[in-house]
């Protein structure tokens, strides 16, 4: 069976799903550990999947305790990879939308 | 006397803006321009959103005087628009309400255009023609919506000029069209091209077919300049504009005109709708680039107005769509 691509991340993988040849189900899953549940929690409610578009790739967010996962499915190994990058940069901003917006972080600025 | 954030990206323009009560106190924006002879495409746009929005928001409170505290909602476009830079877009207006635990508002980038061009102009009840590179539609106000009178059906005028625009490989920045509206100035050859009404509506995809046809033979031959083109294109496709919007004003009895949306920054279209305004006794408004163009105050501006109706967005809403119309919105805050 051929291997589904490898995109390589903290405790990412991709890997074939249980279809039978010529409908191949690819599956790439990110695990993200964050200081505290909290942290995860909020990064969880901020990423919410946007159900418009979820056709043709699949996009499921998962909290346990301070691990974040987040489990994206397709059949094209195409949009796998174009999902992939967006959830990577949708992921980083929010982690930088976290670090900077919390106050005390906007502080009024000086006259 | 409420503050509103907002947020827009649904095309190639992201921009930050903050109003309360009738005044914008920060309007930053950037664009993202690609080469000429290109277009922007959804992935890049949304990369050069994510990478410059939190800069944005900064920019916009810094201008404004304001910190977090200050604020009272959070808006941002739900649509229409391009998927991915609406996600980028709304990723950070959630994030924003949530750490700030504000009230949070999808909004509809149509009517955003219509409550800034109303703020800003004073127009009490015009005929709005909103021509962008997304959209091109004749809209009016009646019983709580804001109805589609007419519109192209098939590609928005902007998206005409702007790929016109790639075939002669006109530069975009500042934008296409702004490019070909000074070549426009510069053209004297009419050059004959399809005129396409049908109705309260337009069409524009065959014009653009047309045109980039005749193009390359034209230039080719020496019968007329890339000039004469832009300036051919330009009275065609206004001209359709002035008619769809005059034939709504005659339908709704109406004595203003507003024109709101990037295309709506040409002055060659301004000067167009004010020559048939005049013939009929009615007022032109417009605005300048600040507002025509794509911008956040506007997002805010119209998330104002829907806040203080009492209009909320719940968290389990508040992703994007695409395709929004803009009379899916009851205007509850309009008699």
């Amino acid at each position: 069976m051929e291997r589904a691509p490898y995109t390589p991340g903290p405790g990412g993988d991709a890997a074939p799903g249980a279809r039978g040849p010529g409908n191949r189900l690819l599956q790439f899953t990110l695990t993200i550990p964050f200081p505290s549940a909290m942290d995860a929690e909020i990064a969880h409610r901020f990423l919410t999947p946007n159900e418009e578009l979820q056709e043709p790739v699949r996009e499921e967010l998962h909290v346990n305790g301070s691990i974040l996962t987040v489990r994206l499915t397709a059949d094209d190994p195409g949009q796998l990879q174009m999902s992939i990058t967006s959830c990577l940069g949708q992921l980083s901003l929010v982690i930088r939308a976290m670090q900077i917006i919390m106050p005390p972080f906007f502080t009024k600025p000086q006259q | 006397m409420p503050t509103v954030l907002g947020f827009e990206g649904s095309a190639n323009k992201i921009g930050v803006g903050v109003v309360r009560d009738g005044a914008v106190l920060a309007n930053p924006r950037r664009t993202y321009v690609t080469p000429p002879g290109t277009g922007f495409l959804p992935g890049d746009t949304a990369r050069h959103h994510r990478a410059v929005i939190l800069d944005l928001l900064q920019e916009a409170l810094t201008e404004a005087g304001l910190t977090s505290q200050d604020i009272d909602c959070i808006a941002y476009t739900k649509g229409p628009g391009m998927g991915a830079p609406l996600v980028s877009v709304a990723v950070v207006a959630r994030t924003v309400a949530q750490l700030w635990n504000k009230p949070l508002l999808g909004v509809n980038h149509c009517i955003g255009h219509i409550e800034m061009g109303r703020l800003i102009t004073g127009a009490t009840s015009p005929t709005v023609l909103y021509v962008s590179g997304g959209n091109t539609q004749v809209i009016a106000y009646s019983e709580h919506r804001y109805r589609i009178f007419g519109e192209t059906i098939d590609i928005a005028v902007g998206n005409c000029l702007d790929r016109f625009a790639r075939v002669l490989k006109i530069s975009n920045d500042p934008s296409p069209g702004y490019n070909i509206e000074q070549m426009a100035k510069r053209g004297k050859k009419l050059v004959e091209l399809p005129y396409t009404v049908k109705g309260m509506d337009v069409s524009f995809s065959g014009i653009l077919s047309f045109i980039e046809d005749v193009a390359q033979r034209m230039l080719a031959t020496g019968e007329c300049t890339p000039e004469d083109l832009c300036f051919s294109l330009q009275e065609t496709v206004f001209a359709m504009l002035v008619e769809i919007t005059e034939r709504a004003m005659a339908h709704c009895g109406s004595q203003e005109a507003l024109i709101v949306g990037g295309v709506g920054c040409n002055l060659r279209l301004q000067e167009m709708m004010e020559t048939m305004c005049q013939e009929r006794g009615a007022r032109l408004f417009a605005t300048d680039e600040r507002f025509c163009i794509d911008n956040g105050a506007m997002i805010a501006q119209a998330g104002w107005e829907m806040f203080r109706a009492g209009h909320r967005t719940p968290l389990s809403d508040s992703g994007i769509t695409q395709r929004y119309r803009t009379d899916e919105v009851e205007v509850t805050w309009r008699d």
